[in-house]
């Protein structure tokens, strides 16, 4: 419990601190990488659909209070992200670590959802079909960074 | 039939699930005026602002001479703008030159301590509250123009809702022409739209906020006018415009201490109800 929800949660909130704080400095024109999606996504590839989701839901609360202007369009895109991501969870999370195609696959494909369901719940003009290609410059970043968390050396998880 | 059960619940739990989470999402979405909901929220951004200050207190902060300085950069930017309508208005006002008007501009400046770069909600966190006067409803601006507007407030820090926000309507005006218009964000850039193709509007006009709006006081710069492009129908137009501001980059900001008059808006509601 302590593992897989306790200590999981206090990692989202400091993530969830450094997204707010120190990430829109590394914004590109406007185009910026969300980490708390990035760790949401590896939770769900770790332990699957169901945990994934009951987890971005309760952080995508915390997200929407604490930096959006809509409570709810965080929780509802963390979710369905996660849903998405752990379609591909394995037993073995050292098998999906290693096969890096699934995992820049399953990154764009999760977090283009995420910034494009985010961006339509979040805008109130008519023209939400615009917010695609932003959508998918964000995940293409988003992965981006993801990689790199990918080549810091760790241990093999059971 | 139990196991039947079971077994199309096995098979189906994570999209019951989904639909169940994704359902709860959209019902909270219609909550968001709530007052409870609204509270809480500024208790979050509040928790999140201690940090952002801490970050910006170890990353180093400017000199209170720069923070002298902008300051007094605004202010003679808002003396500016008001020159150059004295400049449209000159042989109309020229009969009311007795006219008084306060030009003293109450500037609360603050920083910016957390930024929510979305798409279509920049919600900006900064670090000045009620102890410092602040209240909702006062526009955020620096020394180039309009940020946003102080759409929540905590005792030490308030809640911004920023020119890229699509919730986010100004009632605007080009001066050189008298042109009114509703400046909003629609995902990608700040547009006017529906404006009568004929209407007298060139690229590089400047845009500031009207005398007609109830929420930011008049003559606040907006922007410049970027584009005009026509509809399909040829009779109405859409116009660009390029804010001052580089609203995602703005560090460090003015509350102008300025609120909307509820006697004006009384006024109004009882010419409506007429």
């Amino acid at each position: 419990m302590i593992r897989k929800i306790i200590i999981p949660f206090l990692i989202a909130m400091g993530l969830l601190v450094l997204q707010i704080v120190v990430l829109p400095y590394i914004a590109v024109k406007g185009i910026l990488p969300n980490i708390l999606l990035i760790y949401i996504l590896f939770y769900s590839l770790r332990y699957g659909q169901v945990q994934g989701m009951v987890f971005a839901f309760f952080v995508g609360i915390i997200f929407d209070y604490a930096s959006s202007e809509l409570i709810g369009s965080g929780m509802f895109a963390f979710t369905l992200a996660a849903f998405v991501a752990g379609y591909f969870y394995k037993e073995d999370f050292n098998i999906t670590l290693q096969n890096i195609k699934l995992l820049v696959f399953t990154f764009l494909l999760s977090a283009t959802l995420f910034f494009f369901s985010y961006s339509v719940l979040g805008s109130a003009s008519e023209t939400k079909f615009g917010y695609f290609f932003f959508s998918v410059l964000s995940a293409a970043y988003t992965t981006l960074l993801a990689l790199i968390v990918y080549f810091i050396p760790r241990k093999n998880y059971e | 039939m139990q196991i039947i059960l079971k077994k199309i619940f096995g098979k189906i739990k994570e999209y019951l699930l989904l639909f169940i989470l994704l359902i709860i999402s959209l019902v909270v979405l219609t909550l968001n005026h709530n007052p409870k909901v609204k509270k809480i929220r500024t208790y979050a951004f509040s928790t999140v602002a201690v940090w952002a200050e801490l970050f910006n207190y170890v990353t180093g902060s400017d000199s209170p001479e720069i923070k002298k300085l902008r300051l007094k950069n605004a202010e003679l930017m808002l003396q500016v703008n008001k020159l150059h309508e004295y400049a449209f208005e000159n042989a109309e006002l020229k009969r009311l030159l007795n006219y008084k008007e306060k030009s003293d501009y109450k500037l609360i400046p603050a920083t910016v301590l957390a930024k929510n770069i979305s798409k279509t909600q920049g919600v900006y966190i900064i670090n000045v509250g009620k102890k410092d006067s602040v209240a909702k409803g006062m526009p955020v601006i620096t020394d180039k123009g309009l940020v946003g507007i102080i759409t929540n407030v905590s005792n030490n820090y308030s809640l911004i809702r920023t020119l890229q926000n699509s919730f986010l309507k100004i009632a605007a005006i080009i001066p050189r022409s008298n042109i009114e218009g509703v400046v909003k964000w629609d995902g990608n850039r700040l547009v006017i739209e529906n404006i009568p193709t004929t209407a007298d509007i060139n690229i590089g006009d400047r845009v500031v906020t009207s005398v007609l709006s109830t929420v930011f006081p008049p003559s606040i710069p907006v922007g410049l006018v970027a584009k005009k492009e026509t509809n399909i129908s040829g009779l109405l137009s859409n116009v660009t415009i390029k804010p001052f501001v580089n609203v995602i980059a703005v560090k460090n900001v003015f509350v102008f201490a300025a609120v909307q008059s509820k006697q004006i808006n009384n006024l109004e509601l009882n010419l409506l109800s007429k």
